[in-house]
């Protein structure tokens, strides 16, 4: 067999802990490799070896059976080895092309020949049959795109091996199959690719052989095809993920009293929308990117205006024109996008938690309760399991798991009735996962009613009692017994 | 074997504790040395009279980098605070010939009439707060030389002149303790009201805040109403303390009035900082300049001295931030 990168008995410890223990890896020629594991596996620790970022402690590593020594990632870079990160390194004013070539560009006389770098640029892109104008900006491509940009900037620096970050935290079902044929034709080329994901389901449709690591050591190595989501789960968490998948089942006649209502809302993004819910109930909305999941859920918040329709909530039509007048009819939102719109991110978890409730903390009017407030933290972060050394650390100190159980703190602190999530999983790890889904089980047992706007499909069929499908802005479907072909159905436009 | 553990215990504190404690302190660490070898190389430095020369010289300037520091913290800037100080300047020594109220008052309302300017087109024009206030603080700088004909105005009455120049039990100076009550009450409204937990919020992540339910604007107005509020209350001080309003008082105070609020540790990105910070700031730089006349070293060198304050906060600043990461 031909090995890309072989891997052997890697060790690596960070101030006396162990992160990796003796962990074999190997990357055969032209193959696409999944890496998985909770947060803290030590995923990024390996990935992070084999491209200079860190040395090992002991072990041996080949690139195209030759020993290396890797002291910095230029030497990584160098063998042919490139990694392209979650926080992509673009520049969103330059075209596609100018990106590409980004600090490779070519020059005559120290004038940079634009000609040139459009037309090979247009090459690269064509041969790996991606239909793109690569004359277009960054900022106005989607995120699929711009990962391939990425990609194909590596090839530019003659890449032979590329670590692929969780690139897909972020991509629809439909740039998806996009970036799957880009995939297989970098295959086609001897580039071999290490994927590494969150998201299970990408795995067995984009990769040949999948490594998991668990608690710094290797798990297995298996064949996709003859594992399956199920198993690869367990061989993650180390037990079973059918408890929290098991579907919710409540009775429909048990949602009495509505809470929330929309008559054919419009607006520049969605068109005529209708659906009520009640106390209680979970409903889960899916659909493709830009089916107007986000835009529905900022438009119930009041972070976006509506056109046409009415909104009732307990019956009375409301204005929502400021997300603080959601709140005052006591709608609760957890953002989509957690470091963007989420995150005080250098301010303490107590800033964060009780940023939206002082108006319950306060004293005198215009001071803030203190004591009232560490009490009222303290409580939120024990109810809501958040692992953290002291609420006066900066909320960025937490996993990613943890910020977001302080973001639903925050939220459920102001006892809300209608409470929005906006892909409330994303890019955290399976276990942290299932505490997430536990707690809004927990929480709509409360009677709340919980909105969930996701695109991951096993989420929204394991958490809803009723499924509502967006495509193109419109509802397609709403049903109480939807499995995920329908779902996929419905989205794409179809009966 | 108590005494090894307990031993064991300072040891463990000295490695780690310390070396953070040095680092989260530097600041004031930085103050006390640059205070005991003012101390050490003469000994007017440390008389009660000098140290309250010190704090009445820094107060006028200071009032304007507070007023800064709300801004900064909430994610702003406000360029126009010396120049709105120039203008209301003018108008207390127009107004104060009427009464003392008028004095006061008058350049006060002026200062927040252009506060409230400020925030309203930071809000409504959603322009950069950068190019905004310095639009404006052009602008009201050419009002003060069009109004004076770039005249000074003179002759104050007795009783307004106290303000600036007086001194309470013929020792502590009046805009020293006017400076003390405004860093007590900044202090109050950005650690202890829910404006202030709010400013933070705004000035860390405006999108996150706004879904927080916060109202935005209104921080934003509120932030800038109270720098132009201070530049108001700085117009009076200094007015009174020179016993004259030159319409080209100030020009370029603020920058140094930015540069005390960073040297202070406050992020131009707002979030991060605060009051102390700024007061340490004023008093690094009005001990140092203080200390500078002390040793009859020529003014030319104190601009000098002032830049590498400034260079050396930003690069220590920038330092523990890499650390952090």
């Amino acid at each position: 067999m031909d090995y890309a990168v072989r891997m052997e008995k890697i060790t690596k410890s960070f101030s006396g802990v162990e992160v990796l223990h003796e962990v074999d890896f190997e990357l055969e020629k032209g193959e696409i490799h999944a890496l998985i594991g909770a947060n803290g596996a030590g995923k990024s620790t390996l990935i992070k070896i084999l491209s200079g970022a860190l040395s090992k402690d002991s072990g041996k590593i080949f690139v195209y059976d030759q020993e290396v020594h890797f002291r910095s990632p230029a030497d990584a870079k160098n063998l042919g080895i490139q990694t392209v990160y979650q926080e992509l390194s673009l520049v969103s004013n330059f075209s596609i092309a100018h990106n590409i070539y980004l600090g490779r560009e070519k020059t005559a006389y120290g004038f940079v020949k634009d000609d040139y770098i459009l037309k090979t640029s247009k090459n690269i892109v064509k041969e790996l049959s991606l239909d793109v104008d690569v004359r277009k900006k960054i900022r106005d491509v989607s995120i699929g795109v711009k990962i391939m940009t990425e990609i194909c900037r590596c090839l530019v620096g003659d890449a032979k091996i590329v670590i692929l970050d969780e690139p897909s935290t972020v991509m629809s079902l439909e740039e998806l199959k996009n970036f799957k044929a880009f995939i297989q034709q970098l295959r086609q080329k001897g580039i071999s690719i290490i994927y590494i994901s969150h998201r299970l389901s990408e795995i067995f449709q984009l990769c040949d052989r999948v490594t998991i690591l668990r608690d710094g050591y290797k798990v297995d190595t298996l064949k996709v095809a003859e594992t399956n989501h199920e198993s690869l789960v367990k061989l993650m968490i180390g037990k079973s993920m059918k408890e929290h998948l098991v579907k919710k089942t409540t009775p429909a006649e048990q949602f009495s009293e509505e809470t929330i209502r929309l008559e054919n809302v419009s607006n520049a993004a969605l068109r005529d929308i209708s659906f009520s819910v009640k106390r209680g109930e979970v409903i889960g909305i899916t659909g493709l990117l830009g089916a107007g999941k986000t835009e529905l859920a900022r438009v119930l918040f009041g972070a976006d205006r509506i056109q046409k329709g009415k909104i009732f909530v307990h019956g009375k039509e409301v204005k929502l024109g400021h997300p603080n007048e959601a709140k005052r009819y006591n709608i609760g939102y957890v953002p989509e996008d957690r470091k963007l719109h989420g995150l005080l991110r250098n301010l303490s978890i107590r800033h964060n938690i009780a940023v939206s409730n002082l108006k319950i903390l306060k004293k005198a009017s215009i001071f803030v309760d203190q004591r009232k407030e560490r009490n009222f933290v303290r409580n939120q972060i024990e109810s809501f399991n958040v692992k953290a050394v002291s609420m006066e650390k900066p909320i960025n100190s937490l996993s990613g798991g943890n910020q977001q159980k302080a973001i639903l703190a925050k939220w459920l602190g102001g006892d809300p009735e209608i409470l929005l999530l906006d892909e409330p999983t994303r890019g955290i790890d399976v276990g942290a996962k299932e505490e997430i889904y536990k707690l809004i089980k927990e929480i709509s047992k409360k009677g709340i009613s919980i909105l969930i706007f996701s695109s991951e499909i096993e989420e929204i069929l394991a958490l809803s009692d009723r499924i509502i499908v967006l495509s193109n802005g419109s509802i397609s479907g709403i049903s109480s017994d939807y499995d995920e072909e329908a779902i996929l159905l419905k989205s794409t436009g179809g009966n | 074997m108590v005494l090894k553990d307990s031993l064991n215990k300072v040891s463990n504190i000295t490695v780690k504790d310390v070396r953070r404690f040095l680092k989260k302190q530097s600041l004031v660490i930085g103050f006390l040395i640059i205070c005991i070898s003012l101390a050490l190389l003469t000994d007017r430095f440390l008389t009660l009279g000098n140290i309250l020369n010190v704090i009445r010289q820094v107060s006028i300037s200071g009032l304007l980098s507070l007023g800064l520091t709300f801004v900064i913290l909430s994610g702003g800037i406000d360029l126009s605070v010396a120049s709105v100080m120039a203008f209301a300047g003018c108008m207390a020594a127009e107004a104060q010939k009427t009464s003392l109220f008028a004095g006061i008052a008058f350049p006060i309302l002026i200062g927040a009439i252009f506060g409230l300017l400020n925030g309203l087109m930071v809000n409504k024009i959603k322009a950069q707060p950068f190019i905004m206030t310095l639009g404006l603080g052009t602008t009201v700088r050419g009002l003060t030389y069009v109004y004076t004909n770039g005249e000074a105005i003179y002759s104050m009455t007795p009783v307004f002149r106290v303000i600036g120049g007086g001194r309470i039990a013929d020792t502590i100076p009046v805009p020293a303790v006017i400076f003390v009550v405004i860093i007590l009450i900044s202090f109050v409204i950005l650690n202890k009201t829910l404006i202030g937990r709010y400013i933070y919020a705004v000035g860390d992540n405006v999108e996150a805040a706004r879904l927080s339910g916060i109202k935005v604007e209104k921080i934003n107005i509120f932030v800038y109403l109270v720098s132009g509020i201070l530049a108001g209350i700085a117009a009076v001080v200094l007015t009174s303390r020179l016993n004259a309003a030159e319409p080209i008082a100030g020009i370029g105070w603020e920058l140094d009035a930015v540069a005390a609020v960073i040297i202070g540790g406050t992020s131009l990105r707002g979030g991060k900082g605060g009051v102390w910070g700024t007061v340490l700031g004023l008093l690094i730089i009005g001990v140092v300049s203080n200390g500078l006349n002390l040793l009859n070293v020529s003014t030319y060198y104190q601009s000098f001295v002032k830049g590498l304050i400034i260079l050396f906060a930003v690069i220590a600043d920038k330092i523990r931030e890499y650390e952090r990461d």
